[in-house]
């Protein structure tokens, strides 16, 4: 089921017992998919999706939904459940599930309250809706879990992802680029910059390739990787220029306040800790004790990135001044 | 000569109120006047805002003005006009479906 599919063994597990189970039961219970952009929830739906066929014999189809554009029940029913749910098998899929609106997740409340049965009538206005469990599979998915009315969330299966191992990345950019020839560990390295994201790997290895066809060859050494980290700015870690400048800020004038970061950086403070502190503290890059501080490993990757900075500008100098 | 009859039509209604005296409208009296709009439009541009009686506006053409503040009421030329439907766009659900038949 998932054999194009690298990494998140759990997932698999629990969503190949499902489909497992589907074949003598019909049902699957309402799964909720809990993980950050870019971990593969919707790539693994559809090969679960795929799995579950209706009774011609033929995949159930999967409509995807984008939960933050239904602005009430009405919209839901009239323009999705009436004309193309009711009556027919689908496997309903709501991304970004906590966008949904209020008075939607509470009649989620009620459809999804089947306890012993796999049928339920929903009353809406003076519409009675038939949910078929066996006909309707429902599946959600969320970046954000927080966000989700706990009351819903307490119906669902939640299966959580995981960020991908630097090995799994590596798989996964080597996969796409099977006439690539990479040096020795070098796949490791490039993994690191994906920050563990699976849709980062997927354009990490979409760079190589072009890069690849630009300079007509199929070898993929240390020299044309930091040609291509010159060219596009990747950094070590794979972080990004506000990251840096967290950091920086934190070397230079040591243990800081949220407050101070904020009023130099010109940041929101909540920007700040969502957008630079979660990946700098998950990678040990800086810490907060009452102030922030800069780890020792922080200050590696500061140097490490000044140093190759330096010597850019260097080495432009002196192409720059090179005699014709 | 249209407009010249409008004046003089205006000019007697003046000169009546001059004389108006004691409290209240006299019995009979009127104050308002029958004017061609055509008449009207000699005078003032199609833009211009012109008092009409909420009991005209009420009865004549159907339109309610607002009871209070008191205010002028432009209404685009020609007065009477058909109202206009305005089609609010709908907002539509982003969905995708996914067939996986091969």
């Amino acid at each position: 089921m998932f054999e194009n599919l690298i990494g998140q063994p759990e997932i698999k597990r629990q969503l190949e017992f499902y489909a497992e189970a589907y074949k003598k039961t019909s049902i699957i219970p309402f799964i909720l998919l809990n993980g950050a952009k870019g971990l593969g929830k919707t790539e693994f739906l559809k090969s679960f999706s795929k799995s579950l066929t209706n009774v011609d014999g033929k995949p159930r189809p999967m409509l995807e939904l984008n939960s933050s554009t239904i602005k009430n029940n009405q919209m839901f029913f009239e323009q999705i459940f009436l004309p193309i749910v009711q009556g027919n098998e689908i496997t309903l899929f709501f991304d970004e599930a906590h966008a949904l609106p209020k008075d939607l997740m509470m009649s989620f409340l009620s459809i999804l309250n089947t306890e012993r049965t796999s049928y339920k009538e929903f009353n809406w206005r003076e519409f009675t809706f038939t949910f078929d469990f066996t006909k309707i599979s429902m599946i959600f998915a969320t970046t954000e879990l927080d966000k989700l009315f706990p009351p819903l969330k307490d119906r669902l299966t939640v299966l959580d992802f995981k960020p991908y191992k630097a090995n799994e990345i590596a798989e996964i950019i080597s996969n796409r680029l099977p006439d690539v020839e990479f040096e020795e560990d070098l796949l490791t390295e490039i993994a690191s910059t994906t920050r563990g994201n699976a849709r980062s790997a997927v354009k990490r290895a979409k760079e190589i390739e072009t890069y690849c066809e630009t300079q007509n060859s199929t070898l993929f050494f240390k020299e044309e990787w930091n040609s291509l980290r010159k060219i596009l700015g990747i950094k070590p870690l794979g972080i990004t220029n506000t990251e840096m400048q967290v950091l920086e800020i934190l070397a230079e004038r040591g243990p800081s306040t949220l407050q101070t970061i904020a009023a130099v950086t010109g940041m929101s403070r909540s920007a700040i800790q969502r957008d630079a502190e979660l990946y700098l503290l998950q990678r040990g890059l800086m810490r907060i004790d009452g102030h922030r501080e800069i780890t020792k490993a922080g200050m590696l990757v500061l140097k490490d990135v000044q140093g190759r900075e330096a010597d850019m500008l260097a080495q432009e100098a002196d192409e720059s001044n090179a005699p014709f | 000569m249209e407009n010249t009859s409008l004046q003089s039509t205006l000019n007697e209604t003046s000169e009546q109120s001059a004389l108006k005296r004691g409290r209240g409208r006299p019995s009979g009296s009127n104050s308002f006047e029958n004017v061609q709009i055509k008449q009207l439009l000699g005078l003032l541009s199609p833009e211009a805002s012109i008092p009409v009686s909420k009991k005209w506006l009420r009865d004549t053409l159907g339109l309610m003005a607002s009871e209070r503040p008191i205010q002028t009421i432009t209404y685009d030329y020609p007065i009477v006009s058909q109202p206009v439907e305005t089609e609010e766009e709908e907002e539509k659900v982003q969905f995708a479906m996914h067939s996986f038949e091969e």
